[in-house]
């Protein structure tokens, strides 16, 4: 395994809403976990925990993104911050459809949906009667089963475009 | 990473590129064949030929794995060390200098006293006495001098062919590093960029000739030899360009596979290119010394080729 593969598998992400009351980690590639002030899950509304969660995602991609440059920073043994813009007609293409695509997970229930474009917008549903319906802790493995399968789609789908471009 | 571990990361390149190649068979195919539920026997029948694909890639290591270790070259390094102490005349200024790195060897108080030698040989007269000083004591300083010199560009050679070793190290593992981190980065969101600097490629800086001492007048004046030295260790004036830095870039594994023998190419070319330059340095040396070898070893006296048939005294008669 490469280091870059290594650390990546490693990687541990936290990240907390500011005002929200709401904590997220990511760890290794798909593991999602949120976690709520002890005590407030049930006096939340779906619509207040679409924004929130909507929010946390942003977050955790950023600091996702983050770890992802250092790590691969010292895999390569330089100084990576970004990505260069592109020049190539190809790599013109491949950021175009990369900004447009749309990943999308569920929870196993379907009661929670995420999906993102161009991992910038992103959007999260929430069914009704969910809070009222679920536990906390089946809440929480809910999201997290939403969260990964996102993640999945999100991977499936750059691969999908960098064959179609590059291959 | 370490560079002992070359040949297992050899092995896991060839390897993985098989399975991505076979990976992207797979989506190849799944894509075209919707409803076929056994992608694996299509998949497995294309494994012979792209195993054939990539048969080479570890063998191309392999080279770079016998390279000779650099420290190998630590043991007669230091022995020439010792060499330049002993050769040091050690005069006020440059007389005691490594003329290539500029390292102050001490004086060998020893050397000083051929010249105290005159006032014992007062009494001894004749050709032999007076070819003794001028062949011998007059020019005895400059040849320690210039003896001084040509170990210093011995020494200096085999310390920038320790750093041609030492960088070739550095850059295949590199190589083979990158190689694993790009086929690991081509699923990610981002394009699998990455830059190899070659740094081989700066192991070995000239150096400005090094005039030889002329001393005694029979000496031809104006002679310098070309120095070669390893550029970690010369001062930063002589120091070689900064090395190149080639971007690689690849999205399946042909393409990066592709990219790693043109590094490999490339890192064979900075050896030879960086051998050159030595192997240039020692042949001007060599035919200098050559041509020039009264300057470097003092003339054999007549007296040591003389036997009871050839020796006469100021009589004429033989002893």
């Amino acid at each position: 395994m490469s280091v870059l593969a290594e650390r990546l598998e490693n990687m541990r992400v936290r990240v907390h809403v500011p005002g929200a009351g709401l904590e997220g980690e990511l760890r290794g590639r798909t593991g999602v976990r949120i976690s709520f002030e002890p005590g407030t899950y049930e006096f939340r509304t779906e619509r207040d925990l679409e924004r929130h969660l909507a929010s946390l995602a942003r977050l955790l991609w950023a600091g996702r993104m983050k770890e992802y440059y250092a790590a691969l920073s010292e895999a390569l043994g330089e100084q990576i911050s970004g990505e260069s813009p592109p020049i190539s007609l190809r790599d013109q293409e491949y950021d175009g459809a990369r900004d447009a695509l749309v990943a999308e997970g569920r929870s196993a229930d379907g009661r929670i949906y995420v999906s993102v474009r161009g991992m910038r917008d992103w959007t999260v549903r929430i069914a009704e009667n969910t809070v009222r319906t679920l536990r906390e802790d089946q809440f929480v493995a809910a999201v997290g089963e939403a969260a990964a399968a996102l993640i999945q789609d999100q991977f499936a789908k750059i691969r999908r475009l960098k064959d179609e471009i590059y291959a | 990473m370490s560079f002992e571990q070359l040949m297992t990361h050899a092995r896991d390149i060839q390897r993985r590129a098989i399975e991505e190649e076979l990976e992207l068979m797979r989506r190849r195919i799944g894509d075209d064949e919707d409803g076929v539920f056994d992608l694996e026997a299509p998949v497995e029948s294309m494994r012979p030929q792209i195993e054939r694909k990539y048969a080479d890639v570890t063998s191309l290591f392999q080279p770079f794995a016998e390279m000779p270790d650099p420290s190998s070259f630590d043991g007669v390094i230091s022995q020439l060390n010792q060499v330049l102490g002993i050769l040091s005349a050690g005069e006020a200024g440059d007389a005691a200098k490594d003329p290539v790195n500029g390292t102050i060897f001490p004086a060998n108080p020893k050397l000083t006293k051929v010249g105290g030698t005159e006032s014992y040989i007062e009494d001894w007269t004749g050709p032999a006495a007076s070819a003794f000083k001028s062949e011998f004591i007059d020019p005895f300083p400059a040849v320690v001098q210039n003896q001084f010199i040509v170990a210093s560009v011995l020494k200096s050679a085999l310390e920038a062919q320790r750093e041609i070793w030492k960088n070739a190290r550095a850059d295949i593992d590199k190589i083979a590093e990158d190689v694993l981190t790009a086929l690991d980065r081509m699923h990610d969101c981002g394009k699998n960029k990455w830059t190899m600097t070659f740094t081989v490629m700066a192991s070995v800086a000239a150096i400005a000739a090094v005039p030889l001492t002329a001393g005694a007048s029979t000496f031809a004046l104006g002679l310098a030899v070309t120095a070669v030295g390893a550029a970690s260790q010369v001062a930063a004036a002589a120091a070689p360009d900064d090395p190149p830095a080639i971007q690689f870039s690849g999205e399946t594994p042909e393409v990066i596979i592709l990219q790693m023998r043109r590094a490999i190419q490339k890192l064979y070319e900075g050896i030879a290119d960086q051998e050159a330059k030595i192997a240039d340095a020692m042949q001007k040396t060599n035919s200098l010394v050559d041509q020039h070898r009264d300057m470097f070893v003092t003339k054999q006296p007549a007296l040591s080729r003389g036997h009871p048939g050839n020796i006469r005294d100021l009589m004429g008669y033989s002893r």
